[in-house]
């Protein structure tokens, strides 16, 4: 559209006359809305059926007639209220109409006033119309207030009271809009013939409507007067009453008359034109019907629809009403995420640390329980993070997306407005439909376009959600590289993984070498990247292979593993493997028999049950579908089913003809049974298949404990990882594994036990705890923990939930026929003798076992060493210790008697020879240990308790206090003074290494001066492991340097 | 490198299959620069100090391949696990986030 069609368009607009036509006619505002009145008024100005000035004069009006019609009794009332209003009332009668009736004209015809009218008409109008948000809206209002009256902010009822002089920018020319890609200079010499500035005219805009595609600006242009007068003498003259033609309602104003103000010129210009014009005048035209028919005067003549035929229907359009089905944005979280990444920046490096520090053995439970609690920590920070950051790509897309969709909104709208002005045949005030025709083919094109619009928001969704998937996981790598690096720059120089890693990560040739080893070896053995990667599926798999079982292996593990994923808590593993797909694979299998189909079948349903509980119960899903899959993997590998409908598949697991009647232990699935894989897995190792369920249940407690948590899979660079990294390093027996790789084992037993992992039969005192961690050479140990590494070292931690799936998670509590902490250790059968076993001297009389070194454990060892001295006839103080053995790392006599001669030595070294606490009877020769030597001591020990009022059967272990406990007291006659009570507290500590420990400990340690220090770790290392307390031994081990002990 | 261009399923598992190939060749590379990294660290806990100074001395990438693959037990077992351990890390942080 070009500047004279749209003048041309205003003329006829003007030509309107409010003497014939009014919109007001008939409107009573003691019953009608005036907010709708207002509108209405609005529409026609928006529409250009009516100049600003008259919409102004209209609303004036109406708000007039709604103030007189509310304050009916109080019409005369004088108040300031009433008197702005009349003031405004008559300014605007002058403005409109040139009168004034206070003969103030300068003052009441201001044309900043009437721009600021108009332009706050525009603005509502884009607010309405949804273009622009109340909050723009306002701060659009609040410029063009400001440009106005620069010095006040008048509202529309005191700014004539207030009003400054007015500005100097002359008289509005005109007014267009300007859309990205077109030039404003150009259209400014295109309308005023000069050169941007300009100097008989000036521009300045009043806003930008967002509400487009591209950012739409408003630009008012205004004629300065030639003179270089200001404004008011023009705005005077502009409403000089006898001028009629520079009135609204004149035809001829703007087009013929150039010098004359207010011409009313507003567009849009587009680069293309063409069809926003033809657009444009299309809905003019259906506006000016609308606004004919609003009024009630129905004076046709008033309108531009020569055509109006007198018999016709006349019906109202409307608007298209179609709404923006966009969310809102939630913007709130920007700063959380900044929060976020600074809390993750903090935390790297402490977990890259800890990281480093938790790789090979040198990592000791200080470190891994930080290594844990920071590692925790970070993962619930990173997902926050990614969470966030996921949030704001989404809504940062949506918002974009945003602007299509109110773009198309607009387009559907427009066109529903075209269909129905087709549908009525072209001319809403003379068709033959009726008003009930075209609400109802209103109805229908709206819906239509609803589901148009909604097919295409879901396309460009699903976009979205693609997009915001890639950035996730470039987030997480990112994330994820960064977390690699500082654990390699945390790696300590001089360690063998810090040299490894430098060696390798800037040679090329060597980093190269890595890397296509790696893509060789996958390629050579198609290693299960597809049936073995989601944790779960990997230990299912690797059951049935480590198992050897030949024939359908594969296929059960694949189901096993397709069970594992779909049954994800993860929706979106879910949404990757389709019930569909399980299906699918189901029938492909060439299975033995239909029934097996029928089993597989009812195992699905069971799954599928399985799938639909909360997420509290993803545990039992995780575990029942890895089960189950198990459970399919066992059918179809090869254990004997022949015919499932009479008989049970084996011991434990019973299938009937009617799925409801299969019933399938989880507990004791065929997975366990002979013949399934962990089985043969288990037993292979050299495992007693009675043995295999505490195998399982130790890592069942394992995998509670690790694989359920965010970040779990990270525990393969803990002791988890380490675990199956010796496993895969020393593929034999864990009693043939180096002694380090041994006595890492032992810790982890002894750190699983500590955290409950461990079932109360292998816990301290109990059988297989003592045989795993004083022998490591019993059948039981090697198996299990030959069996747990693997599964770890196969798969992560997370494996071991498939692992345990495979049992099952909701078995009931193993059923263990061992012995509790008060039993005796076992010793190994006969049948199945260990693998390594040493000649060791079963400490027959001691109890409880050594694991228990409190003050009461010692002072039983210290009975019970006295009874077998007793009974091997060393009791003669001649005997020498050639007749002790064998060595202190076992309980046994011997054990007790290297303790005793260590303590002996230290009580000599310390001049302990009061005869009040040692025995007269002892010789301090240290070399010599003698029954009677041991005897005097234990009389001595005894002695000494007695007299400290210390009842040695009573004393227990862990928290016992120096007074109540005989190696307490015994601490605190040696220590008390230098290392205080809580030095004491310390020694004797049995409850083991724990952060408060540690904290403890720390403090504790160095307050100490260096010579007591010494002398703490001497005592310590003296007497072997079972002197001072477990928590300081530990703690010593892991803080302390060896050389330095 | 560690061929997870060519591994449909794994690719669909983080749901970057069917994306567009540039981001796709981006976030692989992502991937493959984190396995390697992870690779890396988990051979260092693995070799001895010999071993360490056996596989520096190599200059031949042939021949440091198949030092990996003789002296390194189980060593494609463990690029696989590191694969893995990045695919269920990725899926477990996608749980969190998308819940």
């Amino acid at each position: 559209m070009n500047p004279s069609e749209k003048i041309s368009n205003s003329n006829e607009q003007n030509s309107h006359d409010p003497n014939k036509w009014d919109i007001l006619s008939g409107y009573d505002a003691s019953k009608d809305s005036l907010d709708d009145k207002l509108l209405e008024i609005d529409n026609a100005a928006r529409f250009g059926t009516i100049s600003p000035e008259k919409a102004l004069e209209y609303r004036r009006k109406a708000e007039e007639a709604y103030e007189n019609a509310k304050n009916t009794e109080a019409a005369d009332a004088s108040s300031g209220e009433e008197e702005k209003m009349a003031k405004l009332r008559t300014a605007v009668e002058i403005a409109m109409n040139g009168d004034s009736p206070i003969g103030d004209k300068e003052k009441i015809d201001d044309p900043a006033q009437r721009q600021l009218e108009n332009d706050l008409l525009n603005i509502d109008d884009m607010l309405r119309s949804g273009r622009i948000t109340e909050e723009k809206a306002e701060q659009y209002r609040k410029e063009v207030r400001e440009r106005a009256y620069p010095t006040e902010t008048p509202t529309s009822n005191s700014s004539l009271e207030t009003r400054p002089e007015t500005i100097d920018k002359g008289e509005v020319f005109a007014r267009f809009q300007i859309a990205s890609g077109a030039s404003k200079e150009a259209e400014f010499k295109r309308l005023t013939g000069e050169d941007w500035p300009g100097e008989n005219y000036y521009a300045e805009t009043y806003g930008v409507d967002e509400g487009y595609d591209e950012p739409i600006e408003n630009w008012t242009i205004y004629k300065r007067n030639a003179s270089g007068q200001n404004s008011k003498s023009e705005a005077s003259e502009a409403v000089d009453p006898s001028k009629d033609d520079e009135t609204p309602e004149d035809g001829n104003t703007a087009e013929n008359n150039e010098e004359s103000d207010g011409i009313d010129i507003e567009y849009i210009v587009e680069p293309d034109e063409g069809d926003i014009s033809e657009a444009a005048e299309a809905l003019v035209k259906d506006t000016d019907a609308e606004v004919a028919e609003a009024s009630d005067d129905g004076d046709k003549e008033a309108t531009d629809s020569e055509e109006t035929e007198e018999n016709g229907n006349k019906v109202d359009l409307g608007e298209g009403t179609l709404k923006n089905i966009e969310d809102t944005i939630d913007e709130d979280k920007a700063e959380r995420l900044k929060e976020v990444e600074d809390k993750i920046d903090k935390m790297l490096p402490e977990l890259a640390e800890l990281y480093a520090k938790n790789r090979r053995i040198i990592v000791g439970a200080k470190n891994r329980a930080d290594f844990i609690r920071v590692r925790d920590e970070y993962a619930k920070l990173l997902d926050e993070s990614l969470k966030l950051k996921s949030e704001a790509t989404f809504n940062a897309g949506k918002s974009e997306l945003s602007g299509k969709l109110q773009e198309r909104v607009d387009e559907l709208n427009q066109q529903i407005q075209t269909q129905l002005l087709e549908f009525v045949g072209g001319d809403p005030n003379n068709t033959t439909k009726t008003q009930e025709e075209v609400d109802a083919e209103k109805a229908r094109l709206n819906e239509e376009a609803e589901k148009t619009l909604r097919a295409e928001y879901g396309d460009m969704i699903k976009e979205l959600e693609a997009n915001v998937n890639a950035e996730f996981l470039n987030n997480y790598l990112e994330e994820a590289a960064k977390l690699e690096d500082a654990t390699i720059d945390a790696l300590d120089n001089g360690t063998i993984c810090r040299k490894f890693v430098n060696k390798v990560i800037n040679n090329k040739v060597l980093k190269g070498a890595l890397i296509a080893a790696a893509a060789a070896g996958l390629a050579f053995t198609g290693v299960g990247l597809a049936t073995g990667i989601a944790a779960g599926t990997m230990s299912v798999g690797l059951s049935y292979t480590a198992g050897g079982v030949a024939l359908g292996a594969g296929k059960g593990a694949l189901m096993g593993g397709l069970m594992s994923r779909q049954n994800s808590k993860n929706s979106a593993v879910r949404g990757f493997v389709s019930e569909e797909e399980i299906k699918a694979q189901l029938e492909s299998i060439d299975s033995q028999d239909a029934d097996t189909s029928n089993v597989a079948n009812w195992l699905l349903e069971q799954y599928s049950d399985a799938k639909d509980q909360d997420l509290s119960s993803n545990r039992k899903r995780t575990a029942l579908s890895a089960g189950i899959g198990a459970a399919l993997g066992g059918l179809m590998s090869g254990v004997q089913i022949n015919n499932v409908d009479t008989h049970e598949v084996t011991d434990k697991v019973r299938v009937g003809t009617e799925p409801d009647k299969v019933e399938i232990d989880l507990y004791d699935n065929v997975d366990v049974a002979r013949g399934g894989g962990m089985y043969d897995s288990f037993t292979q190792m050299g495992g007693n298949p009675d043995d295999l369920q505490q195998a399982l249940d130790i890592a069942h407690n394992i995998d509670a404990k690790y694989s359920m948590v965010p970040g779990s899979n990270s525990i393969t660079a803990g002791y988890n990882g380490q675990v199956g990294d010796f496993a895969h390093t020393y593929p034999g027996p864990i009693s043939e594994w180096p002694d380090v790789a041994q006595s890492y084992m032992r810790e982890v037993a002894e750190e699983w036990a500590r955290q409950g992992l461990i079932p109360s039969h292998i816990t301290p005192g109990g059988p297989i705890y003592d045989t795993i961690t004083r022998t490591v050479t019993d059948y039981v140990p090697n198996a299990f923990m030959n069996f747990i590494a693997r599964a770890t070292a196969t798969a992560g931690a997370g494996a071991i939930g498939g692992v345990i799936g495979g049992v099952g998670a909701e078995r009931s509590r193993i059923e263990v026929d061992s012995p509790t902490q008060e039993t005796e250790p076992t010793t190994p059968s006969p049948e199945t003798p260990p693998q390594n076993a040493e000649p060791v001297t079963p400490p027959e009389s001691v109890e409880p076992t050594s694991t228990e070194i409190s003050g009461g454990a010692i002072n039983d060892q210290l009975e019970a060493a006295k009874r077998i001295a007793e009974e091997r006839g060393i009791n003669n103080p001649s005997d020498t210790p050639e007749s002790v053995e064998p060595t202190s790392t076992e309980i046994s006599g011997g054990a007790i008697n290297d303790q005793l001669e260590a303590a002996k030595r230290i009580a000599e070294e310390r001049g302990i020879n009061n005869p009040s606490d040692t025995p007269e009877s002892v010789e301090p020769t240290s070399t010599e240990i003698s029954g009677g030597a041991i005897n005097d001591q234990l009389e001595a020990a005894k002695r000494i308790a007695e007299e400290r009022g210390i009842n040695p059967e009573e004393a227990e272990g862990n928290n016992a206090t120096p007074e109540t406990n005989t190696l307490a007291g015994f601490i605190a006659e040696e220590f008390g003074d230098r290392v205080g009570e809580e030095g004491v507290r310390i020694m004797t500590d049995e409850t083991g290494i724990n952060e408060e420990n540690d904290l403890r400990i720390n403090d504790w340690w160095d307050s100490l001066d260096e010579d007591t220090k010494r002398d703490v770790l001497q005592y310590e290392l003296s007497l072997g492991n079972s002197t001072v307390g477990q928590a300081l031994r530990v703690w010593l081990r892991e803080n302390v340097a060896p050389e330095q002990r | 490198m560690f061929d997870i261009a060519n591994n449909a399923e794994f690719l669909t598992a983080i749901g970057i299959n069917n994306a567009p190939e540039d981001v796709k060749a981006k976030l692989i590379a992502g991937i493959e620069n984190l396995a390697e990294k992870k690779l890396i660290t988990r051979l260092s806990d693995i070799v001895t100090d010999e071993q360490a100074e056996q596989f520096g001395s190599i200059t031949d990438e042939q021949e440091a391949a198949n030092w990996l693959n003789t002296n390194i037990p189980n060593f494609q077992e463990i690029v696989t696990e590191v694969l893995a351990e990045i695919k269920d890390d990725i899926m477990q942080h996608k749980a969190a986030v998308v819940g």
